[in-house]
């Protein structure tokens, strides 16, 4: 799956399959500082991204 | 399968937000007219409103006050109240010009009534210009004039109170820093109520929605810009406790709500009738301060004439 990060900066994830907020967590990104856009629709951290799928991940909070 | 459950809980459609209290998940659609309902609740719970009012929104053209606009543009008709929006040009090179421009275009769509007031035609010179030598104080000295410069603006255009843009994540921060800094009588302060002749009273509609769902509101009605950020940094106590609730309410969901509870609650305990707090006018520039020369003038170091 492709993860577009706030510096819009394109990572390409190995895993099949994780909760949304895993991978967050494991970007060093606390989701309750950024929206996330599966495929190009907004959804709750707690769906799971699969092979093929799109995240973007909209940061909004500065600082921190 | 968490995706495969990720149904709005009224219509079925695809969830777009997961909310707590009571725990839920809203489709867009869902999600627009709870946040709504959530604002329409807390102005007439807190009475922020009145029919016959005239709202001044400070717009900034930032993402809270341009949500609030949004927001009072559809709600305040069943109230019986007008809109008028305010925006505070400080000069800002490379930052206020642009969301300047994103606040005309929003009243032009909305055609609500817009009054800019400059820091230049306020205070003699924009805020860099005021700023030379002390730009460390950016944030201190710019809040002093802009609350000056929104305080004039609400004048100028004959509204009745002053709303803000302020949101859960700004005002739980404010609760925090108040307490790690040991400021009681700012904690207690509330500026609801205005003073007779004097302040307007101001109020925060935004308080009961944390940032990431005026975000998630603004996405979804098409009204998220990626606007550049004031170059002047906070407080380093703001961005820390910043850091600090966001980790705190991803670990223990409803951090924020709570705070604001115990202020609220502290705020009731302490409404005993007591001596008011003395205020005369600023023998420079005659607005109303609790000492001999307000803020305003004592920032700009300006002397009797
Ligand atoms: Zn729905
Ligand atoms: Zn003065």
């Amino acid at each position: 799956m492709q993860i577009i990060l706030p510096d819009r900066s394109v990572r390409t994830l190995a895993c099949t399959s994780a909760p949304i907020e895993e991978i967050l967590l494991e970007l060093g990104i606390n989701p309750t500082t950024v929206i996330v856009v599966k495929n190009g629709k907004i959804v709750p951290e707690d769906v799971i991204a699969t092979e093929g799928d799109e995240i973007r991940i909209v940061r909004f909070s500065h600082g921190g | 399968m968490a995706s495969a459950e990720n149904r709005c809980s009224l219509c079925g459609e695809p969830a777009v937000a997961r909310l707590v209290e009571p725990e839920r998940r809203l489709c867009a659609a869902h999600f627009i007219e709870d946040v709504e309902a959530r604002v329409i609740a807390a102005i007439r719970r807190e009475r922020m409103v009145f029919p016959g009012d005239r709202i001044a929104v400070g717009l900034s053209g930032g993402k809270d006050s341009t949500a609030l606009l949004l927001v009072l543009h559809r709600l305040l008709p069943a109230l019986g109240a007008d809109l008028v929006a305010v925006t505070i040009d400080e000069g800002i090179a490379g930052y206020r010009e642009e969301t300047l421009r994103a606040a005309e275009a929003l009243t032009a769509e909305l055609g609500v009534e817009h009054a800019i007031v400059t820091f230049a035609d306020l205070f003699g010179d924009d805020l860099d210009g005021l700023l030379v030598g002390r730009e460390a104080q950016g944030c201190a000295v710019c809040g002093v004039l802009r609350r000056r410069a929104l305080a004039e603006g609400v004048k100028r255009v004959g509204a009745t109170r002053l709303a803000t843009g302020h949101n859960l994540d700004d005002e739980a921060q404010s609760v925090l820093m108040n307490i790690l800094r040991g400021d009681l009588p700012r904690l207690l302060q509330d500026t609801s109520t205005g003073s007779p002749g004097h302040f307007v009273p101001r109020i925060k509609p935004l308080a009961v929605l944390s940032e990431k769902e005026i975000v998630t509101y603004l996405l979804l009605r098409g009204y998220f810009r990626d606007l550049p950020e004031c170059p002047y940094a906070g407080t380093a106590l703001r961005s820390e406790v910043r850091t600090m609730l966001a980790e705190l309410e991803h670990r223990h969901p409803g951090t924020m709500v709570r705070l604001m509870r115990f202020r609220d609650g502290i705020r009731e305990s302490f409404s005993l009738p007591g001596p008011a707090k003395a205020l005369s006018t600023c023998r420079i520039c005659g607005e109303l301060t609790s000492g001999e020369v307000c803020r305003v003038c004592a920032l700009l170091g300006r002397e009797e004439r």
